[in-house]
């Protein structure tokens, strides 16, 4: 499309880039950016500098962070003995937002895919490894319940079983709230192949 | 269940064609190259979401179309109707609604609405190389267990993975070893399963395809299919141990040429007649005996696993066998479901005296239309 100004179709093709945004909703935001304030707008863009200028991976953890070191590694209040490995930064997100976990993470920056070129070295790995020193006393290993999550899982347990430490897998099931009846056929049977005593 | 009525738009050669069907006995006649196996392949589709020959699916959109439809009423054995329909835009993806809502996969039709097809292509499961026989025996236990299937596809992206490796490790891309170990424990995990379910199925499809064959022929000769594995046990519990004892022994090999070499997806299933490998011995006579028995069973076998009566597809590779064959064959058909017949020959019923007990309904397909008459 021919838009009348050059500027306005730079904004658009920028915008669209941007995952879950199509072209035509690149330009109903340009088009609003257009209507506000400068002010505004230099608020949106410095915000998003910022970002790029001031968030790095924490020195200990990898997890998103503007110190040298995440707030969830240097707080007093966690539990310094267990290690929950984690994919994504995200998945901190989401077990941080249970409000139950009070260990530290471990973000590994994707899992184990040959396919796409990432091997263990691409990964966190030997920090992890460097973490186990003796006030570890378990390793949580919470990677995706997928081919590549599992490979990676099984990757993690072989290094560190010979360490002394306790390894566990997130358990995998049914979502709580929900119905059986409306589970899906392998979510259920993988339920049922994990059931426990009680 | 039957399909009460199909609805096809740039299908195949088919611009527009609507039809109500019987839910017994449905003879299509037509001359050669008319349209009569697209016909079932559309039934076939709206069933299984997927074509029974080799065929992209490009090549299912009308020549110079853009998209085709596939819509249809299903009626199950409990007279539930349900409306499927399939559709494909070009360079597009295939999506397929169940009740006007689409499903978030491709397999998840499976098992719904089961159809069996009888087709000359169908010939390749015993004539033509194992991955036919894998292919069939696959497609059957996923429409039956969908955690099988789900073992199936995570087997499938770990061996992808796996050779990934392989195959750098071979042109030095790589030199890391030790990074194939996860994909190969993993690959044993659900590879083990697979090699499990497999066996378990064979022996209980092994005693209802006997019984089918020794009616059907008429003689007292043993029919038997059996795993024929990479990785060889003697016991279930032991399988996953050989497998690790496989991969390790063809490490080098595997190295060299790039490939996993050992695991289901190598495997075969022999049949054998009387002792004999049919692969190696049999006649073309014994192939299509075995092929009509493989066919029944696998109808009786969805029958009761899914508690729901097949659809059966025929599409004229009766007319391979004798004539004392293809009357048994027939007279069987008697009270099975809804059949699909397809034959060049309009005089079919006045040779067949055994087919006159069905609800029939006839149809006439010339160059992509489709007429019922009486």
């Amino acid at each position: 499309m021919q838009y009348s100004s050059v500027s306005m179709e730079r904004a658009i093709s920028e915008l669209s880039r941007l995952p879950g945004i199509g072209r035509k909703t690149a330009q109903r935001l340009v088009f609003y950016l257009l209507k506000c304030r400068t002010s505004e707008v230099e608020r949106l863009t410095d915000s998003l500098v910022a970002i790029k200028e001031r968030i790095k991976f924490c020195s200990i953890c990898f997890n998103l962070t503007e110190e040298q070191s995440c707030q969830i590694c240097t707080s007093e209040k966690r539990d310094r003995s267990t290690i929950c490995v984690v994919e994504e930064a995200n998945d901190v997100l989401a077990l941080e937002r249970t409000g139950e976990y009070r260990g530290l993470y471990h973000v590994l920056g994707g899992a184990l895919s040959p396919l796409e070129g990432v091997g263990p070295d691409d990964l966190s790995v030997k920090e992890l490894l460097s973490r186990l020193n003796g006030s570890t006393v378990e390793v949580i290993i919470a990677t995706n319940p997928n081919t590549e999550g599992e490979a990676t899982a099984l990757y993690l347990e072989k290094l560190i079983k010979p360490l002394d430490v306790q390894i566990t897998r997130i358990a995998r099931g049914l979502p709580v709230g929900g119905d059986l009846e409306y589970a899906d056929e392998i979510t259920l049977t993988r339920a049922l192949e994990g059931r426990t005593a009680i | 269940m039957y399909v009460r009525d199909l609805t096809l738009t740039d299908f195949r050669n088919y611009s527009a064609l609507k039809t109500e069907l019987s839910p017994d006995l449905n003879l299509i006649f037509g001359k050669n190259a008319q349209g009569k196996t697209n016909f079932l392949e559309a039934l076939y589709l709206l069933c299984l979401g997927r074509s029974f020959r080799a065929a992209q699916n490009q090549d299912l959109v009308k020549t110079a179309k853009e998209s085709f439809i596939i819509q249809g009423t299903i009626a199950t054995d409990n007279e539930i109707e349900r409306s499927v329909g399939i559709k494909y835009i070009r360079d597009g993806k295939k999506e397929i609604s169940v009740d006007r809502k689409r499903l978030p996969s491709h397999s998840a039709i499976f098992g719904h609405f089961p159809i069996v097809v009888m087709a000359p292509d169908e010939f390749r499961i015993t004539t033509s190389g194992p991955s036919e026989r894998r292919r069939f025996v696959d497609l059957l236990l996923s429409q039956v267990s969908l955690s099988y299937l789900s073992d199936l596809q995570s087997y499938n992206r770990t061996l992808k993975q796996r050779n990934r490796i392989l195959h750098d490790l071979r042109d030095g891309v790589s030199v890391d070893d030790a990074a194939i170990e996860p994909w190969s424990q993993k690959l044993v995990d659900s590879g083990t399963r697979i090699i499990k379910s497999r066996e378990r199925f064979l022996r209980d499809f092994s005693v209802l395809l006997n019984s089918v064959y020794a009616t059907l022929t008429d003689t007292r000769e043993q029919l038997t299919v059996v795993v024929e594995s990479t990785v060889p046990f003697d016991e279930e519990q032991q399988i996953e141990a050989h497998f690790h004892e496989k991969l390790k022994q063809n490490s080098r090999k595997e190295r060299i040429l790039g490939n996993t070499l050992v695991g289901p997806h190598r495997d075969d299933v022999l049949f054998t007649v009387h002792d004999l490998d049919l692969r190696k011995y049999g006649s073309r006579g014994e192939h299509k005996s075995v092929l009509i028995a493989m066919k029944i069973a696998e109808f009786n076998y969805l029958r009761d696993a899914r508690a729901e009566t097949p659809v059966l597809l025929l599409d004229d590779c009766y007319s391979e066998l004798d004539e004392s064959r293809e009357r048994s064959v027939f007279a069987s058909l008697t009270g099975l479901g809804q059949i699909f017949l397809t034959s060049p020959k309009q005089t079919l019923l006045e040779n067949h005296p055994e087919l006159y007990g069905h609800e029939i309904s006839k149809f006439n397909v010339d160059g992509g239309t489709i007429e019922r008459f009486n």
